[in-house]
């Protein structure tokens, strides 16, 4: 998929948990899991928003476009 | 108004599924019966016109009546072909209704699958009975085969109803991996 989450930096760099940031945010740990290995069709405003809020990042800190 | 629920547990599909179920045994039952009749002697053998006949005796409430059976080739093959294809179409409709009946989710790859194969048998519904017909009669009659025809409605009614599940199955899947 040409858009990449790079969710798994992020949590590194912010040192949180996957399962962590999922409570935050209030969505399951698989559902982040399957943002986290790129195989979501969508991702909603309202969840990037809450995403960006929890790990006090800008949305292009956490997705980004390779040309694959 | 409270409305009616139509997939999932306790719904009109459920009910659907124990009422085919039902009627599955109740055909199943009723070939037993006359298997074993034939098996046992329970019949009254008639000669007509060189064909003999097995009349075999059933009772509803108390109504006495009879089930002929020719014993050549064809009136077997006939009886046998009647339960056959009894017994698979309402097969099918039961497990399209156990896929309604299993899941609040409606649009699924079993439910997909059963629609499909319901809607193979009804379209090549006619064709079956004219490969019977002519087969076993050597000639093709279309006052034989027109009762298949309302099949192949069904089955092109199931079609279409089949490409909105498809539709509605890739909408899902993508519902599901929207975060």
């Amino acid at each position: 998929m040409p858009i990449k989450v790079n969710l798994d930096v992020m949590l590194v760099e912010r040192n949180m948990k996957s399962k962590e940031l999922a409570e935050i945010i209030g969505i399951t740990t698989a559902n982040l899991s399957i943002l986290k290995s790129g195989k979501a069709k969508a991702v909603r405003f309202s969840t990037l928003e809450a995403i960006c809020k929890a790990l006090d990042c800008q949305p292009s800190d956490i997705l980004e476009y390779t040309q694959k | 108004m409270k409305t009616i629920k139509m997939f999932g547990k306790k719904s009109i599909s459920a009910l659907s599924y124990y009422i085919l179920c039902s009627i599955l045994a109740i055909l199943a039952l009723y070939f037993a019966y006359l298997s074993l009749s034939l098996l046992f002697g329970n019949y009254t053998a008639v000669e007509l016109a060189g064909i003999t006949s097995y009349n075999i005796p059933i009772a509803f409430d108390g109504i006495a009546s009879q089930i002929s059976i020719r014993m050549d080739s064809l009136g077997l093959f006939s009886w046998l072909f009647y339960f056959a294809k009894s017994g698979v179409f309402i097969y099918l409709l039961i497990v399209v209704s156990r896929n309604f009946k299993k899941s609040d989710f409606l649009f699924t790859r079993a439910t997909i699958k059963s629609l499909k194969f319901f809607a193979i048998l009804n379209i090549f519904m006619p064709l079956i009975y004219a490969l019977f017909h002519v087969i076993m009669f050597q000639n093709l009659v279309f006052e034989n085969v027109k009762g298949a025809f309302g099949n192949l409605y069904l089955g092109l009614l199931t079609l279409f109803i089949l490409a909105i599940f498809k539709q509605g199955y890739k909408i899902q899947q993508e519902n599901d991996l929207t975060i």
